[in-house]
């Protein structure tokens, strides 16, 4: 697949990107707040987007992900310290793939992937 | 904060009030108790005042009674002069003892008067006099004709006793009426004092319902203020929490993908090996703060079962080889906070030992998870069927750092670690009690 790694922390993102290559994907894009994430989708739309919630520049990963899906069709799969009852409620909507606490494993972020490849 | 502790400020808030709410009280019962007092002491004034007129009263009509009984004694005493008849002398009798009557009477009304004694005297030795000479004139009048007792009647010394009578009544009676005027102004005062105390009574009472109303109403404002700050300071901390815990969850996945990131430059196995250990030691410990902080969720809230399956599964799983079977024995069992980690780690230890070196590659093998409590303690155990322990093998002989860990670890459960020596495979135990 095709993935958008969102993550305004460089280490993490690099762990992720690494983590997902081993898992066969593909990274097509990386950004590390929600306006050059928008930028770069736009650009070329990927198959799914891996985005934690607060990014950088004060910027809200949860409005990233529903303008994704709401106009490009692209769906996330959340990670993040806290995801709260309300915003797994709020983000319902926009048929997330998933929410994954941190710190993250190759296991669960394996798992997830397998999730959204045969759906 | 330069508002000071809310909880502090409030505390002092509702003190005051408190305290504010006491000395009314205690102001309310004495005034009422003095005000009632006040009205008690007035009204019994009021009704001796009152009982001292009519005794005024009854002392004057006394004196009016005196007078016409010795008036009807003189008008019997002329009849019978006149007519002999003896019926007048009956009526001279009956009027005498009317006339005794009387002055017994007023002698006991006045009692407390010794100038109306005095005059009582007076009267009851001129009225003592006139009845006599009324005896002797009726005497001459049985005896012979009226003349006689004409003549009696004509020495005038009746007509100066019964004038004496009439003056010595006519004081008597004149000082009742100048008692009975400054009594009746008395009664009058006492009156007006009376209806003065209970408007004052009245007043102070409406006074301190109005005032006992603002200050109820004060509390209520108070203790709004004082659920508004609880409010806020309740949100705050929710607040803080959850940041705090973000924070955390991101430093352990950022040390996390530190590690991850070494252990895939580094050539040498035995180096990924410790490197990929780290990992799943520092996953493991991401895991009890996930399930502590567990957003929304109850905070430090740890269910050691929950956590020894779910781990167990994970590890198990990662492994990724479908001939280790995992079988579980667990009871939930919520656990003081501060028992999390070291049972989470040792958890980890032994799992990852298990899979190590209790599944050779060459046969499938299972691996037994059990946590359950265990007298007053709880009791872990994890055990394999794969080759068993070389002989003689204790934790210090293999100067490993997973088992001198799980040694640490278990005493700082307050608890102790024990190797089983089961006939197949080996098995590992820790009992730990209960946190006081």
């Amino acid at each position: 697949m095709r993935i958008m790694v969102v993550e305004d922390d460089a280490l993490i993102a690099l762990d992720i990107v690494g983590l997902l290559e081993d898992l066969g994907h593909e990274v097509v894009a990386e950004a590390a707040d929600a306006v050059t994430a928008w930028e770069m989708a736009a650009d070329g739309k990927p198959d799914l987007a891996l985005v934690d919630i607060r990014l950088a520049r004060n910027t809200d990963g949860g409005k990233l992900a529903r303008k994704l899906y709401d106009q490009l069709g692209v769906r996330s799969l959340f990670v993040s310290g806290s995801i709260t009852d309300d915003f797994r409620k709020a983000m319902a909507a926009i048929n997330p793939i998933g929410f994954l606490g941190k710190p993250l494993t190759r296991r669960t972020l394996g798992d997830a992937l397998r999730h959204a490849t045969q759906h | 904060m330069a508002r000071g502790d809310p909880a502090e400020l409030s505390g002092s808030h509702r003190q005051l009030a408190r305290e504010r709410a006491f000395r009314l009280l205690a102001l309310t019962v004495t005034a009422l108790f003095l005000a009632f007092a006040a009205l008690g002491g007035a009204f019994v004034w009021y009704d001796r005042a009152a009982a001292a007129l009519s005794h005024t009263h009854e002392v004057r009509s006394g004196i009016d009674n005196l007078r016409q009984a010795l008036t009807d004694a003189e008008s019997a005493q002329r009849a019978f002069i006149l007519t002999g008849d003896s019926q007048f002398a009956e009526r001279v009798e009956s009027s005498r003892t009317a006339a005794h009557r009387q002055i017994d009477t007023l002698d006991r009304l006045t009692d407390d008067n010794p100038l109306q004694q005095r005059r009582i005297e007076q009267l009851r030795g001129l009225m003592a006099t006139r009845l006599a000479i009324i005896d002797q004139t009726m005497a001459a009048r049985r005896e012979g004709t009226a003349g006689a007792a004409i003549q009696i009647i004509a020495r005038g010394e009746g007509m100066a006793a019964m004038d004496g009578v009439r003056r010595i009544a006519a004081e008597l009676e004149g000082e009742e009426a100048r008692l009975e005027a400054v009594r009746s102004k008395q009664v009058a005062a006492v009156r007006a004092m009376l209806i003065t105390a209970l408007l004052i009574f009245a007043g102070l009472l409406t006074m301190l319902f109005v005032k006992a109303l603002r200050d109820i109403s004060l509390d209520r404002e108070v203790e709004a203020d004082t659920a508004e700050r609880l409010r806020v300071l309740l949100a705050d901390r929710t607040l803080l929490l959850d940041e705090v815990n973000h924070r955390v969850k991101n430093s352990l996945q950022q040390i996390a993908s530190v590690v991850r990131l070494q252990s895939r430059t580094v050539e040498h196995a035995d180096s990924r090996e410790a490197l990929e250990k780290t990992l799943d030691r520092i996953i493991a410990v991401g895991r009890v703060h996930e399930q502590l902080y567990k957003a929304g969720g109850r905070i430090g809230y740890f269910d050691a079962g929950h956590y020894a399956e779910a781990l167990a599964r994970d590890l198990v799983e990662s492994l990724g080889r479908e001939d280790v079977a995992l079988e579980t024995e667990i009871q939930s069992a919520v656990l003081d906070v501060r028992q999390a980690v070291p049972l989470a780690l040792i958890l980890n230890e032994l799992i990852t030992n298990a899979l190590k070196y209790g599944c050779p590659p060459d046969r499938p093998s299972r691996i037994r998870v059990a946590f359950g409590t265990e007298g007053e303690g709880y009791r872990l155990t994890v055990s394999d069927d794969g080759d068993g322990l070389p002989a003689g093998f204790t934790p210090d002989t293999k100067k490993s750092l997973g088992m001198r860990a799980i040694e640490a670890l278990a005493r700082q459960l307050g608890g102790r670690f024990e190797i089983g020596q089961p006939t197949r495979g080996a098995a590992f135990a820790v009992l730990f009690p209960r946190s006081q």
